[in-house]
C-alpha cells in the first residue's frame, strides 16, 4: 500500500473529534496546572467539564460523519457513539461529584482532571475501535490513567495499596489480552475485526477453530479482568474500597462500560462465527460473577466494599446479555450499562459526601438515622438502591427486564433463573442499607453532618433524575440502543 | 489457502515463518506422495512438534536440576552463601536504598528517550508524507514538550530541591 | 406547535426551585415559580390562537413510550376544544393563585419547597389534560395526587396535616385502583389506550356486543373519578385536605385537580354514551353528593370547611350534568366554579390572613371595615355561586339543572333545593365574617389549633397586600362575567346540545331558590343573629348530625379503618409477616451469609494470591477451550 494512503482525510479527524477534544483539553489542563497558581485551580475543573461537554458535541458531529476511518482502524456507528456519550456523561458526573471531595482532602489539582480526561479519551478510543490494536491502545490509555487516579492521594496508604494492586493485576491481565491479540493475528493474519470475522467464516479455518477459541479465551481473560468478572474479579473490592470515593465511582462505571463495549464488539463481530466456543465460558463466568458478587456482598460492612461487590454482581448481569449474543442482548447490555452507571455514581456520590474528610464514615451502620437527619439525601440514596435492586419505575428494573428477556430469547433458561435468584439475594443487602437509614436512631456519623455541596447536589440529583427517567421512559435510550445494536453489518 | 496439499499459499496475510514451513512441507511431500496424508493441515498439527519439543526441553531441564539435587554433594559454608561480586568481598547489603529522586529522573529519562525513538521511522518516510508528516510530528513534539514543561515546573528535574517542597500533588 | 412546552415550563420551574431554591433569594424563587406558569399560560394562548378555531384535535406524537408486545403507548399530547378550556382554566387560574401565594406564603418556612411542589403540580395537571391516551392521563392523575399529598402535608410538623395528607392519599388509592382496572379492561377490549382509537372503535360497536363490558368500564372509571373528585362515598378526604395552605386549597382542591374526574368522565363521553346504566349511576352519585355535602356545609364553623363542603357539593353538580348527558354543561361548571371557588378560597385565605390565622367564623365578624377589597370580591364570588343572574354560576348551574330535568324531573327538584342551601351557607359564611361586630380576641392570641399557622402577631385585622388582592379582583371579574363565555356552544362539535324548547319556568324556580337562600341567611345572621343560635339548639339532633358530618368519618373508622388495622396487626404482622415470611427470609439469609463468609476467605488481600487467581482462571478458560470441550 502506498504511503500516501495513510494520510487521513478531513472526515477521519471529524470521526475522532471527541478523542481529539479530550486530549487537547487534557494537555491544556496539565499545562495550566504547571503554570497557574493556587487560585486558578477551581477553574481547571470547569475547563474539564467544558471539555467533556464539547466532546459530547463532538461525538454527535462524529456520528453525523459516521463510517470507518483511519484505514478501518476506527468505526463510528451508533454503538460507538452510545458508549462515547455514556463515558463522557460519566466523566461529567465524576467531575461534579469530586469537587467537594478534592476541596475536603485539600487535593484540588489539575492532574485529577487531566487524568480523568485522558482516561475517558482512552475509553472513547475503545468504544470506537475497529481493530484489536486500537482496542489495546484504548485500554491502556484508559487503564494507566485510572491506575494513577486510584492512588490519587499519594500520602494515603489505602490509596497506595489500591493503586498498586490495580496496576499490577491490571497489567497482568492486559498481557493476556495482548497475547490473545497476537494469537488472533497469527491465526488469521489480521487484527481488523471485520477481517478476522471474514477469515473465520471461510471453510479453510475450520481445523484451526480450537486455537481460535483459545485466542478468544485469552482475550476474554483481559476483558473479564477489566469488567471484574469472576474469576478475575478479586482485585475489584480492594481497589474500589481503597481508592478515593469519586474515583471508585468512575472506575466502576466508565472503564467498565468501555470494556463491555469492546468486549461486545470483539466477541460479536470478530468471534461471532465461533460463538458456540466462547459462549460456554462466558456463560460460566456470568453465573460465577453473579454468585460471587451477590453472596460476598451480603456480609460486607463497608459501604464502598459493598458497592464494589455489587458492581461485580452487575457485571454478571451484563455478561448474561453478552452470553445471549443477539441484537436484543446487545441493546439490553447497552441499556443496562447506562442505567447502572447512573445508579452507581449516584450511590457513590452520596458516599463521597457522607464519608467526611479522610473517608472516616464508610460503615453501613454509620448511615443510621440518615433518613431523619437528611431526608432528601436519604431519599435519593433510596432511589439508587431500589434501582440497584431492580424495582419498577427505576432504570435498574428495565435494565434487568431487558437482559433477562434477551437471555430467554436465546434460550438461556438456566442463566435467567440463576440471574433472577441472584437479584432476589441482592435485594437483601441493599434493603439492609435502607433499613439502617430509616429505622435506626441517628448515631455519631449522622449528627452534625454538613451540607451537600452544589456539585454533589447536581451529581446526586442528576443521577436520580436519570435513574427515574430511564425507569419511566426506557424507550428514550432503548430505541437508540436497539437501532445501534446491530454490530455485524 | 491453509491447504498443505497444494492450495494457494501466496496470500500475503500469512506470516513468513508459517509460509516457509508450509512450503518446505509441500516440497517434501511432492517427492513422496504417500506421505501427504501425514502432512499437517492446520496450525494445531503444524505446531504440535514444537509443543513436543518444548515439553522435552522442560523435562530435560527439570530432570537435570532434579538429578543434580539428588545426586550432587552439598557443602554449605557462610562463604559460599555470600553474593558473588566479581570475586571481591561484598561490602554491605546489596539491598541499598537509593534516593527516590533517582527513580524519578530515571523514569523521566526513559519516557523521553522512548518518545525520541519515534523520530527515526518518521525521518525515514518524511519525504513521502510531506507536509502532513511534518505537522503530525510537530504536534507530537509539542505534546512531548508540554510534558517536559510540566515535569520541569513540578520540580522533578531539580535534584537539590528537598522532597517536601515538591508539589506534584499537594 | 410544541405542545410539550406547556407542561415543561412548570417542570423546569419546579426543578430550579427544588434544587437551588434554598440558596436563591425570595424574589428569584417568586420569579421562577410565577414566571414558569405565566410562560406556560402564554404558550397556551399562542397555541390556541395558532390552531384557531380548533375544529379538529391537534395531536403531537413525540416518541414511543412503552413498547411491549402489542401494547404500544406513545408519548402523545393532544389539544381539542375540551382540552383548550381545561388548559386556560388550569394555567390562567393557576397563574393567579401562584401570584397570590407569593403574598400568602411570605412568612412561611419552606417557601421554595412550597413553590417547587406547586409548580410540579402544574406540570402534572397539564400532562393530565394534554395527554392523548389513558396512560398519560393516568400519569398526570397520579402525579397531581402525589403533589396534593405533599402539599396537604406541607405543615408536616403538625400531626393533623400529616394525617390529612395520608387520608387523601389512601382514599385516592381506592379510586385509582378502579381507574387502573378500567384501563386494563379498555386495553383488553380495544387493544389500545389511545383516546382517538378507543373512542372510534367504541362508536362503531353495536350496543348488544359491548354494552356489558363498557358499563363495567364506565363504572370503574367513575370509581376513579369519585376518588379524585371527592364524590360519595370517597369524598371524605377533601374537607380534611384543607389542612394545607390556602392557595393549595384554592388551586388543587377547588379549581383544578378535583375537577380531573369530571374531565376524565367528559373525555370518555363516547364510552358513557354506550352505557346508560353507568350514566344514571353518575347522575345519582353526583346529585347525592351535591345534596349531602350541602347539608353538611350549612352548619360548619370553619370558613375553609364551609367552602370545602361547598366544593364537594359543586363537584356533585358537575357529575349530575355529565350523568344527565350534558357533558358540556359539566365542563362549563368546571370553568365557572374554578373562578368563583378559587376566589372564595383565596378570599377566605385573605380573611384568615387578616385575622392572623383564625379560621373559625364565630371569632370573625365586622371585617367589612378592615378588609373592604376582600369583602367585595368575596361578595362577587358568593353571588356567582348562589346562582344569581347574570353572574357566572347562574349560567352553568342552569344548564345542568335543565339537563337534569330532561333526564328525570325529581333530580331537578333535589338540585334546586340544593341550590337554595348553597346560597344559604355561602352567604351565612359571608355575613358571619363581614357583618356585625368583630368577635375575635384583640390583640389576637394563639391560632386556632390546626390548619394554617399564620400567627405573625398583628394587632387588628388588616387588608392583605396588593399581591394578594389583585388576583382576587381578576378572579372577581371572572366570577361575575365568566358566564357569558358560552362553553356549551364552544364544545358543541364534540358534545351536541340537547334540542328542545327552553323551559323558562325552570330558570325562575332555581333563581328563586337561590334568592330565598340568601334571604334566609340575611335574616338569620344579620337581622336577628340570636335566632340562629336558638334554632340550632331547638333542632339540636339534626344540627349535631350535620355538624359532625353525619359521623361518616367515625363510621368509616369503626367499620373499615379499625378492623383493617386490627387485622393487619394480629394476622398479617404477628402471624404472616413475623412468623412465615421472616422465618423463611431469615433462614435463607443465614444460608446466604454462610456462603458469603466462605467467599470472603478468597479475598485475603494478598496480591500474589490475587495473581494466582487470575492465572488459575485463565488456565481454566484456556484448557476448557483448548481441550475442545466447547466443540
Amino acid at each position: 500500500m502506498p504511503l500516501a494512503n495513510f494520510i487521513p482525510t478531513a472526515d477521519d479527524y471529524l470521526r475522532y473529534l471527541p478523542e481529539i477534544i479530550l486530549t487537547v483539553v487534557g494537555v491544556v489542563i496539565m499545562f495550566l496546572e504547571a503554570v497557574g497558581g493556587e487560585r486558578r485551580k477551581p477553574a481547571l475543573g470547569w475547563l474539564a467539564g467544558a471539555g467533556l461537554l464539547a466532546a459530547i458535541w463532538g461525538s454527535v458531529v462524529a456520528l453525523g460523519v459516521g463510517g470507518t476511518g483511519f484505514q478501518n482502524m476506527v468505526i463510528v456507528d451508533g454503538f460507538a457513539t452510545f458508549f462515547r456519550i455514556l463515558v463522557l456523561v460519566i466523566g461529567l458526573l465524576t467531575i461534579v461529584s469530586s469537587t467537594q471531595y478534592l476541596d475536603r482532602e485539600k487535593a484540588n489539582a489539575g492532574e485529577f482532571h487531566a487524568l480523568l480526561l485522558f482516561s475517558i479519551a482512552g475509553q472513547c478510543v475503545m468504544a470506537s475501535a475497529n481493530e484489536l490494536i486500537m482496542v489495546f491502545i484504548g485500554l491502556e490509555i484508559s487503564s494507566i490513567a485510572s491506575y494513577i487516579l486510584a492512588g490519587y492521594l499519594r500520602d494515603d496508604r489505602r490509596n497506595n495499596e489500591s493503586a498498586l494492586k490495580y496496576f499490577l493485576l491490571g497489567s497482568f491481565a492486559t498481557a493476556f489480552l495482548l497475547y490473545g491479540v497476537a494469537w488472533v493475528y497469527g491465526l488469521t493474519g489480521s487484527t481488523n475485526l471485520a477481517e478476522v470475522r471474514r477469515v473465520l467464516m471461510t471453510p479453510e479455518s475450520a481445523p484451526n477453530l480450537v486455537l481460535m477459541g483459545t485466542a478468544a479465551a485469552l482475550m476474554f481473560v483481559g476483558f473479564a479482568f477489566k469488567v471484574s468478572a469472576a474469576p478475575f474479579q478479586v482485585w475489584a473490592p480492594d481497589v474500589y474500597q481503597g481508592a478515593p470515593a469519586p474515583v471508585s465511582a468512575f472506575m466502576s462505571t466508565g472503564p467498565k462500560a468501555a470494556a463491555f463495549a469492546v468486549f461486545l464488539r470483539v466477541f460479536i463481530t470478530a468471534f461471532g462465527p465461533i460463538a458456540t466456543r466462547w459462549e460456554p465460558f462466558v456463560w460460566g463466568s456470568a453465573i460465577a460473577t453473579m454468585i460471587v458478587g451477590n453472596f460476598a456482598a451480603l456480609t460486607q460492612t463497608n459501604i464502598k466494599r459493598l458497592l464494589a461487590y455489587s458492581s461485580i454482581a452487575h457485571a454478571g448481569y451484563v455478561l448474561v446479555a453478552v452470553t445471549a449474543h443477539s441484537e436484543i442482548g446487545t441493546a439490553a447490555a447497552m441499556f443496562y450499562l447506562a442505567a447502572y452507571a447512573f445508579m452507581q455514581i449516584g450511590a457513590f456520590a452520596v458516599v463521597t459526601w457522607f464519608s467526611r474528610q479522610g473517608e472516616k464514615f464508610v460503615n453501613v451502620d454509620d448511615l443510621a438515622g440518615l433518613g431523619e437527619r437528611q431526608p432528601m439525601v436519604a431519599a435519593m440514596l433510596t432511589i439508587f438502591l431500589l434501582s440497584l435492586i431492580g424495582v419498577p419505575l427505576t432504570g435498574g428494573f428495565f435494565g434487568k427486564f431487558y437482559i433477562f428477556r434477551a437471555a430467554l430469547d436465546s434460550n438461556l433458561v438456566w442463566l435467567t433463573v440463576i440471574g433472577l435468584l441472584n437479584s432476589a439475594v441482592a435485594a437483601y443487602y441493599y434493603l439492609r442499607l435502607i433499613v439502617v437509614m430509616y429505622m435506626k436512631e441517628p448515631g455519631a456519623a449522622t449528627e452534625n453532618i454538613g451540607p451537600v455541596s452544589a456539585g454533589l447536589r447536581v451529581a446526586i440529583l442528576g443521577s436520580a433524575l436519570a435513574t427515574l427517567v430511564l425507569g419511566i421512559f426506557p424507550s428514550l435510550v432503548l430505541d437508540f440502543a436497539g437501532r445501534s445494536a446491530a454490530l455485524v453489518k | 489457502m491453509l491447504d498443505a496439499r497444494g492450495g494457494d499459499l501466496d496470500e500475503p496475510r500469512f506470516d513468513t515463518v508459517f509460509r516457509i514451513s508450509l512450503y518446505s512441507v509441500r516440497g517434501f511431500s511432492a517427492h513422496f506422495p504417500a506421505l501427504r496424508h501425514f502432512m499437517p493441515n492446520s496450525y494445531t498439527e503444524l505446531y504440535f512438534p514444537v509443543l513436543v519439543q518444548a515439553i522435552i526441553a522442560m523435562a530435560l531441564a527439570a530432570g537435570l536440576i532434579a538429578a543434580s539435587a539428588l545426586l550432587g554433594k552439598r557443602a554449605k559454608s557462610p562463604l559460599k552463601d555470600t553474593p558473588y561480586e566479581s570475586g571481591m568481598v561484598p561490602s554491605g547489603s546489596a539491598r541499598e536504598r537509593f534516593s527516590v529522586k533517582f527513580y524519578l529522573v530515571g523514569m523521566v529519562f526513559i519516557l523521553f528517550d522512548i518518545e525520541a525513538i519515534f523520530l527515526y521511522p518518521w525521518a525515514v518516510v518524511y519525504r513521502q508524507l510531506k507536509l502532513f508528516g511534518f505537522v503530525e510530528m510537530l504536534l507530537f513534539i509539542v505534546l512531548v514538550l508540554v510534558g517536559f514543561f510540566y515535569v520541569w515546573k513540578k520540580g522533578a528535574l531539580d535534584w537539590s530541591k528537598p522532597e517536601s517542597a515538591r508539589k506534584v500533588v499537594k | 406547535m410544541n405542545l410539550w412546552l406547556i407542561p415543561i415550563f412548570p417542570l423546569l420551574g419546579s426543578a430550579i426551585n427544588g434544587v437551588f431554591g434554598r440558596r436563591l433569594p425570595k424574589q428569584v424563587v417568586n420569579l421562577v415559580a410565577v414566571g414558569s406558569v405565566l410562560l406556560s399560560f402564554l404558550w397556551v394562548l399562542k397555541t390556541l390562537s395558532a390552531a384557531w378555531p380548533l375544529e379538529s384535535a391537534v395531536k403531537e406524537s413525540y416518541f414511543t413510550w412503552i413498547q411491549s408486545g402489542n401494547l404500544q403507548i406513545g408519548c402523545d399530547l393532544m389539544v381539542d376544544r375540551l382540552t383548550a378550556v381545561m388548559l386556560l382554566v388550569v394555567t390562567g387560574v393557576g397563574a393567579l393563585i401562584h401570584i397570590y401565594a407569593i403574598g400568602y406564603m411570605a412568612h412561611e418556612g419552606g417557601y421554595y419547597r412550597f413553590f417547587s411542589y406547586l409548580n410540579l403540580f402544574m406540570f402534572f395537571m397539564l400532562v393530565l389534560v394534554l395527554g392523548a391516551n389513558f396512560l398519560l392521563l393516568f400519569v398526570g392523575w397520579e402525579g397531581v395526587g402525589l403533589c396534593s399529598y405533599l402539599l396537604i402535608g406541607f405543615y408536616f410538623l403538625e400531626k393533623f396535616a400529616g394525617d390529612a395528607g395520608k387520608k387523601a392519599f389512601i382514599v385516592n388509592r381506592i379510586g385509582d385502583f378502579g381507574f387502573s382496572l378500567a384501563m386494563f379492561l379498555i386495553f383488553v377490549n380495544f387493544g389500545t389506550l389511545d383516546f382517538g382509537r378507543v373512542f372510534t372503535s367504541a362508536k362503531s360497536m353495536t350496543p348488544e356486543a359491548g354494552v356489558g363490558v363498557i358499563t363495567v368500564i364506565c363504572l370503574l372509571l367513575m370509581v376513579g373519578a369519585a376518588g379524585k373528585s371527592a364524590q360519595l362515598p370517597l369524598y371524605v378526604w377533601l374537607p380534611d385536605a384543607m389542612a394545607g395552605p390556602t392557595p393549595v386549597s384554592a388551586l388543587i382542591h377547588a379549581a383544578t385537580m378535583v375537577t380531573a374526574g369530571v374531565y376524565m368522565v367528559t373525555r370518555s363521553a363516547a364510552l358513557f354514551h354506550l352505557a346508560p346504566v353507568a350514566m344514571n349511576v353518575v347522575a345519582i352519585i353526583g346529585l347525592a353528593t351535591a345534596f349531602f355535602a350541602a347539608t353538611i356545609g350549612l352548619v360548619q364553623n370553619d370558613i375553609k370547611k364551609v367552602y370545602a363542603y361547598s366544593t364537594v357539593s359543586q363537584l356533585g353538580y358537575m357529575f349530575l350534568g355529565c350523568g344527565a348527558g350534558a357533558f358540556s354543561a359539566g365542563i362549563f361548571h368546571v370553568m365557572t366554579h374554578a373562578f368563583f371557588k378559587a376566589l372564595l378560597f383565596l378570599g377566605a385565605g385573605s380573611v384568615i390572613h387578616a385575622c392572623a390565622g383564625e379560621q373559625d367564623l364565630r371569632y370573625m365578624g365586622g371585617l367589612r371595615k378592615y378588609t373592604p377589597i376582600t369583602m367585595i370580591t368575596l361578595l362577587c364570588a358568593s353571588v356567582a355561586i348562589a346562582g344569581v343572574p347574570p353572574f357566572s354560576g347562574f349560567f352553568s348551574k342552569d344548564e345542568i339543572l335543565a339537563a337534569a330535568y330532561e333526564h328525570a324531573p325529581w333530580m331537578y327538584w333535589v338540585g334546586v333545593f340544593t341550590a337554595g342551601m348553597t346560597a344559604f351557607y355561602v352567604f351565612r359564611a359571608f355575613f358571619l365574617a363581614f357583618a356585625g361586630q368583630y368577635r375575635g380576641p384583640n390583640p389576637h392570641a394563639a391560632g386556632h389549633g390546626h390548619g394554617d399557622d399564620h400567627g405573625h402577631g398583628h394587632g387588628k385585622p388588616h387588608e392583605s397586600p396588593l399581591v394578594m388582592t389583585v388576583p382576587l379582583m381578576i378572579l372577581a371579574i371572572g366570577s361575575l362575567a365568566g358566564g357569558f363565555i358560552n362553553i356549551p356552544k364552544w364544545l358543541e362539535p364534540m358534545y351536541p346540545l340537547a334540542e328542545g324548547p327552553e323551559n323558562h319556568m325552570l330558570v325562575y324556580i332555581s333563581v328563586a331558590a337561590g334568592l330565598i337562600g340568601i334571604a334566609i341567611a340575611f335574616f338569620l345572621y344579620v337581622v336577628k343573629p340570636s335566632l340562629a343560635e336558638s334554632l340550632a339548639s331547638a333542632l339540636s339532633g339534626p344540627y349535631k348530625l350535620l355538624y359532625n358530618k353525619y359521623f361518616v368519618d367515625e363510621v368509616y373508622d369503626a367499620t373499615i379503618v379499625h378492623p383493617l388495622e386490627e387485622g393487619s396487626r394480629t394476622v398479617l404482622w404477628r402471624g404472616v409477616d413475623a412468623g412465615v415470611i421472616d422465618g423463611t427470609v431469615n433462614g435463607v439469609g443465614a444460608r446466604a451469609r454462610g456462603m458469603g463468609n466462605v467467599l470472603r476467605l478468597l479475598q485475603g488481600g494478598n496480591i500474589g494470591g490475587y495473581a494466582a487467581w487470575v492465572v488459575l482462571g485463565s488456565l481454566l478458560v484456556i484448557l476448557y477451550v483448548g481441550l475442545g470441550v466447547g466443540r
